[in-house]
């Protein structure tokens, strides 16, 4: 699968950054309204995925220093319902950079989906495998990588 | 026979040196950095070696011991480092 | 007598013999956890490339400044086996194993 047409930046930003798809239509979710706080279970409504899932790929973009948690008096105002329970979570680049690669990561997403997703699935799941997989002439980008 | 094997190794360390960078390029994993680097030493150790014992064999003066054995060292403390360092 | 070049070589030679076998071990710790065939065949190889230093070490005078023949099968034949053996792994890898199955 070729992946011309996409930036170095866009290239590195998923490989260090985006483990699945759900992950970084969570990450794009969470951008395209800054302002507003996302609960894992509006996460997973809106991506029609398991709120379990929900909650660990919020959990990786804190980690990753995309997104921040708020705290409980901050989550408390933000309800929307109140049996709307759980961590809210907002988009927060810990680093001015990644504000910049996020917006490429969206454009790219948004006019070459399929090559986006060839790239997510295309990174290996460690290290060690990248090794070995790496002596494959022919690369498969349908790579054993759990998607979302 | 030697001068073939010489050869034969050389060409297969590129080889290694050109898929582990590819997928470098691809992946951004940095043990494939390490790896790529050994394997580019070790190409060049080949060719050193080449070089030494059969281009200027052994009554010349043109000793390649030094150079082949610092190469030959750094490719494989990259490789170890590599696989130490950055196999999570 | 040795001398300080001889020092050196003999320096150079051991501590590459010992990084090989440290690489040899760590792609046995890679097979181990990945059961990857690859990771055994590069185990092999460099621990043979290790154990050609060994070997010339034991049967080479070091103490001559004689630099090794060419044509001497000591020094060629492990280097041919070692690398045949990784171009092999890498020729392994490529018959069309199917990648363990991702979804369609």
């Amino acid at each position: 699968m070729s992946d011309e047409g996409i930036s170095d930046r866009v290239k590195r930003f998923i490989a260090t950054y985006i483990s699945s798809v759900a992950q970084l239509e969570t990450l794009l979710l969470l951008h395209t309204n800054v302002n507003q706080s996302w609960s894992a279970a509006d996460i997973a409504r809106e991506l029609r995925i398991e709120t379990a899932g929900a909650e660990a790929q919020l959990a990786a973009l804190v980690a990753s220093g995309l997104a921040v948690r708020l705290s409980d008096a901050e989550a408390e105002r933000d309800r929307r319902t109140p049996d709307d329970a759980g961590a809210r979570y907002r988009y927060n680049p810990s680093k001015p950079e990644l504000e910049a690669d996020t917006v490429a990561v969206a454009q790219a997403y948004l006019v070459r989906r399929v090559t986006v997703v060839g790239l997510i699935f295309a990174k290996p799941p460690d290290k060690v495998r990248a090794f070995s997989e790496a002596f494959r002439f022919r690369q498969d980008p349908r790579k054993d990588n759990p998607n979302g | 026979m030697g001068e073939i094997v010489y050869i034969l190794c050389a060409l297969t360390s590129i080889m290694c040196a050109v898929l582990l960078g590819r997928a470098f390029y691809r992946t951004r994993a940095s043990i494939l950095l390490w790896s790529t680097l050994c394997f580019c030493l070790l190409a060049v150790n080949n060719i050193l070696l080449y070089l030494d014992l059969v281009v200027f064999p052994p009554p010349s003066t043109v000793d390649l011991r030094l150079p082949r054995g610092l190469v030959y060292l750094a490719a494989l403390g990259l490789l170890v480092f590599g696989l130490i360092w950055d196999s999570d | 007598m040795p001398t300080v070049s001889t020092f050196w070589f003999s320096f150079l030679s051991g501590a590459v013999c010992v990084l090989c076998l440290v690489a040899a071990l760590l792609f046995v710790r890679f097979y181990l956890r990945t059961k990857d065939r690859l990771f055994v065949l590069f185990a092999v190889a460099f621990a043979i490339l290790g154990l050609n230093n060994v070997l010339f070490m034991l049967t080479v005078n070091r103490f001559t400044a004689e630099p090794e023949q060419p044509g001497h099968p000591l020094v060629y034949v492990p280097r041919l086996v070692a690398f045949g053996l990784i171009l092999f792994a890498v020729i392994d890898k490529n018959r069309s194993r199917t990648p363990p199955g991702g979804p369609g």
